[in-house]
């Protein structure tokens, strides 16, 4: 019996981080009055949990009641699931007096990007003409969780069809456009923005986001937030829906690196149901001393055009790390037709998996105007186009891999800006400013894993970030690197103003 | 991910720049360099990733018409024909950019060589 909702922010902090860019906000998870739990990582949750002293009753009611009150500050919340994550969180209490635990999830609650489908819920692809859709059955990341433990207590909103139709504006929703709590003039980033703004302002503790090319790292960017991008087959993505299938991913949105661990932990492994997902199955390690240092490339040109604060800070978390990682800098990037390579598949694939939505003319309904004719030139790609660059894939995994075979995982600024403004298009937004080499296309053609950490803050109090990208099935190694970064500063803790 | 719109084309912003570098040399290596060049600059950046901010293109000479522009004109018709009861005269402009982006991308694409032996990327189990 779903309800609608609404949503808004948060914020916490640790310290020992060096200095930033610019001043940070405050921090302090019991700051103006709210529960101590608003802001906890998944590991001390847990503890408390199975320690009794908080039950997941009171946890979700907490987080229940934030995303009714704060979500429609972001437009972060589509549909709350009140009553079906209560009657979920007193089972889990129940459970857990007597002695019967699912895990380190146990009783916790979660919240997933609105195209992930949840029996007898409404599942709107955060799109009009689809707002009322409601399937007969769960994803299986829904029922991972719920095995695992985990509460699902909301839908969080998105792009519209995860922006398969060609965005250009933040305002590409009906739920109207996602917006990062630490400044509410910008936006979350996209197409995950709900769970971005979710985590960031602590209205969930974790949330299930997609990426099919930057769809987890941008909005963790522009939230503040950790967030994984798993290697391509890790996660089934059965009952979510499809853009791309050969590069939809789901993954999870989390405070920390560690958080990312667990909950990847719960979410992996084959799905019969999913004919692209892997046996591989994926162990959250604890922390442990690592015997070797970590070997970080930074390719060549990624902070040559990015924003300042995005270059300072990015030399600031080397600099954090620098005892513990050899960084060979000016690495040269593999040379492929990357961007064009994404353009023409997703472009290929999601006019297919939108066909009927095309070809009805339904696509007037969708919120941006770009979004109501992006399709149409999409239907004509040629066959041999999409097969051009599907035929790529193959080299350009293979010399990547042969650049990993002297690194552990790529380090750069996941995103040369700090968020976009939600009143302009996006490339009015700040005119000379560049990325540098193509890393989250070429990431996600060659399905590697990547995770997403904040590391300061820039431009306008908005969080920027670094990520770390490795070969295949290299999680760990990123969450181990991650770990290893958050052990040491305190960005991970930080919580936007007003929550 | 920005198809294109009458303001101006990401993907065109993005072969301005490959044209700035040379793109008309169709090898595959030159190529290459060019499309990741373009890709920086975002033609059509993908779903989670917006496209980027336009390039200072001040004093910049004005742009040469697209070798395509008759193809995509006439591609349009297609779409017209098929779809013309959902689009307006300013959503057709659009798309008919979008289809003249579209070959100007499928040309990199087509232009960097791959063996016989280099197979699509597909899972496929019989």
């Amino acid at each position: 019996m779903p309800e609608r909702a609404g949503a808004s922010g948060g914020a916490a902090a640790r310290t020992g981080a060096p200095a930033t860019h610019t001043t940070p906000p405050a921090s302090g998870a019991a700051r103006r009055g709210r529960p101590a739990a608003t802001f906890l990582p998944l590991t001390e949750l847990g503890r408390m949990l199975h320690a009794r002293e908080i039950t997941s009753a009171q946890l979700t009611d907490l987080s229940l009641t934030r995303l009714q009150t704060l979500g429609p500050r972001y437009n972060a919340v589509v549909t709350l699931m009140r009553d079906s994550a209560m009657r979920a969180a007193r089972e889990a209490d129940l459970d857990l007096k007597a002695g019967r635990s699912r895990g380190p999830l146990h009783g916790i609650p979660y919240g997933v990007k609105d195209l992930i489908a949840t029996r007898g819920v409404k599942t709107s692809w955060g799109a009009a003409p689809y707002r009322d859709q409601v399937f007969d059955y769960d994803a299986t990341v829904v029922e991972r969780l719920r095995a695992a433990g985990a509460i699902l207590v909301a839908k969080l909103a998105m792009v519209e069809l995860a922006g398969g139709m060609g965005y250009d504006h933040a305002d590409a929703s009906f739920t109207g456009p996602g917006i990062t709590p630490w400044n509410l003039k910008f936006w979350s980033g996209g197409s995950s923005s709900g769970p971005g703004a979710a985590v960031a302002a602590g209205l969930v503790p974790f949330a299930i986001g997609s990426e099919t090319s930057g769809s987890i790292l941008t909005p963790s960017a522009y939230s503040g937030v950790t967030g994984l991008r798993p290697t391509y087959g890790r996660v089934s993505r059965h009952g979510a829906m499809a853009l791309c299938w050969t590069l939809d991913k789901l993954g999870p949105m989390c405070r920390t690196a560690d958080d990312c661990g667990l909950v990847l932990a719960a979410i992996a492994g084959r799905d019969p149901n999913d004919a692209s997902s892997v046996e591989q199955v994926y162990e959250h390690r604890a922390a442990a001393p690592r015997a070797a240092k970590f070997r970080l490339a930074v390719p060549k040109g990624v902070t040559e055009k990015v924003q300042p604060a995005v270059r300072d800070n990015f030399e600031r978390s080397l600099a954090a790390i620098a005892d513990v990682a050899d960084v060979t800098r000016d690495v040269e990037w593999p040379q492929f037709p990357w961007g064009p390579a994404v353009s023409i598949i997703v472009g290929a694939e999601g006019a297919s998996a939108f066909l009927d939505l095309i070809e009805s003319g339904r696509v007037k309904e969708l919120k941006c105007l770009s979004d109501r004719h992006g399709g149409y030139a999409d239907t004509l790609i040629p066959a041999v186009d999409y097969l051009q660059a599907m035929r790529l894939r193959g080299p350009m995994k293979r010399a990547v891999a042969k650049l990993f075979a002297n690194f552990d995982a790529v380090a750069s600024p996941t995103r040369g800006t700090v968020a976009y403004p939600i009143d302009k298009p996006f490339q009015d937004a700040y005119p000379g400013i560049s990325s540098g080499p193509p890393l989250i296309p070429a990431g996600n053609l060659c399905g590697l894993p990547a995770l997403a950490v904040p590391n300061g803050f820039g431009d306008n109090g908005l969080p920027t970030s670094m990520a770390f990208m490795g070969p295949a099935f290299s999680e760990a190694t990123l969450i181990d690197l991650g770990r290893t970064y958050q052990s040491r500063t305190d960005w991970h803790t930080k919580t936007p103003p007003n929550t | 991910m920005t198809r294109s719109s009458s303001s101006g084309s990401s993907r065109r912003t993005f072969l301005k720049l490959a044209g700035a570098v040379g793109l008309s040399a169709a090898i595959a290596s030159p190529v290459a360099v060019l499309a990741q060049a373009a890709a920086r600059s975002a033609a059509k950046p993908p779903p989670g990733k917006p496209v980027p901010a336009k390039p200072d293109t001040s004093g910049a000479k004005a742009e040469p018409p697209s070798e395509f522009v008759d193809d995509a004109k006439t591609m349009a018709l297609v779409v017209k024909r098929r779809y013309g009861s959902h689009l307006d005269a300013k959503q057709l402009e659009a798309v008919t950019q979008d289809l003249d982006d579209g070959m100007q991308i499928g040309k990199l694409l087509r232009a960097v060589r791959l063996a016989n032996g280099d197979e699509p990327e597909v899972t496929f189990h019989a």
